[in-house]
């Protein structure tokens, strides 16, 4: 029988290249479920932020932080700032390179995620401010 | 590969949640799925100045209680939060199956008063003499990085190259990267002894965590 199963997490964050591990919050809804073959969706409902699978490790995030700022400078004149509301430009760029979700299968039950993989929320907002994110657990 | 020498593991976050989760679960009584209280900006900056030793543990709670709106007196909270402080599963375990040659040295972010209520507990001296805890609040620095690697590096008599810093503070961590110190990102105890296999401090028998909630098929490389 299908099921679908939907959960919203509210994160708290800083911005600025925030890094959020949030790989056993999906685990908890996985099996939490019920579900044993299917797939979790993780997707982030902002438009300055990205989630990605990736390896947690420290050189990694300075890396991708630094490729993210070449390609992407935070300190440049984008259009976005010209209404003088807010001057996130970069984070709406890279949003948009990024991914705003992911989905990974579900098998016997469990995540299949690889040894190396984590689930990890990006957040390139400027300023203090709740994030939010929709977990969906769908399969039999 | 540069030739590590000292591990430099910090207490809150690697040993036992963070104490900003800590507080979070003690004060607003939810878990950290619903609420990422490590980030709230105004916590935060009271949590350093208390590991460095800029503000007592008096301050600290009654900023806390302030903040907050509880209804508890600071020295009630102090003793909640305490109380509340338990390890992280496994990362006793991987620390010891560490070899004796490469030193491991504590950092300590909370007064001594603190510690000395939550060291046996936690069972920190089965992994850590002595002689090598570092009291960050008696060191008198006015940022956590680099300062307090400088210092250890010195104690430990090895560059600064040399040495490995295992934090669960993210942002510290590609900061500590930058300041030319490596870093390990702590998850848990499984990702933790992965790193310190991948680094060949240990011996891949050693691997037996199990990924939480993960299939037993996925031994992949990266």
């Amino acid at each position: 029988m299908s099921m679908v199963v939907s959960k919203q997490i509210k994160l708290q964050s800083d911005g600025q290249f925030n890094v959020i591990n949030i790989t056993d919050q999906v685990v908890d809804l996985v099996e939490s479920s019920g579900i044993t073959n299917g797939q979790v969706l993780v997707y982030f409902q902002h438009t300055t932020g990205y989630v990605i699978i990736g390896e947690h490790e420290a050189g990694i995030m300075a890396d991708m932080q630094d490729l993210l700022e070449r390609i992407t400078p935070k300190d440049f004149p984008y259009k976005h700032h010209i209404r003088e509301v807010d001057y996130n430009g970069h984070a709406h760029l890279r949003a948009a390179l990024m991914p705003t979700s992911v989905t990974i299968p579900i098998i016997e039950g469990k995540l299949a995620l690889g040894s190396y993989q984590d689930i990890l929320v990006i957040d390139d907002q400027v300023d203090h401010e709740p994030r939010y994110l929709i977990l969906q657990a769908m399969g039999d | 590969m540069v030739d590590i020498q000292a591990l430099i593991f910090w207490l809150s976050g690697v040993f036992h949640p963070s104490l900003a989760e800590v507080i979070s679960q003690v004060v607003i009584g939810k878990g950290c799925v619903n609420l990422n209280f490590s980030t709230q900006p105004d916590i935060i900056h009271l949590i350093d100045d208390f590991a460095l030793g800029k503000i007592n543990d008096s301050s600290f709670c009654r900023e806390i209680v302030k903040n907050v709106g509880l209804e508890i007196s600071p020295d009630e909270l102090k003793e909640k939060i305490i109380e509340s402080i338990v390890r992280n599963p496994g990362v006793i375990q991987t620390i010891q199956s560490l070899p004796e040659s490469l030193q491991r040295w504590l950092i300590v972010d909370y007064p001594r008063s603190w510690f000395d209520k939550m060291a046996a507990r936690l069972e920190i001296f089965p992994c850590f003499s002595q002689k090598r805890l570092v009291y960050l609040t008696q060191m008198g620095l006015r940022t956590m990085t680099p300062g307090v690697f400088d210092q250890v590096a010195q104690l430990a008599k090895v560059p600064k190259s040399s040495c490995l810093s295992i934090d669960q503070n993210r942002k510290r961590c590609i900061q500590t990267l930058r300041d030319g110190i490596q870093s390990v990102i702590f998850v848990n105890a499984r990702n933790l002894e992965r790193e310190f296999i991948l680094r060949r401090f240990i011996g891949k028998t050693q691997f037996n965590h199990q990924p939480p909630g993960q299939s037993l098929h996925m031994n992949h490389n990266p």
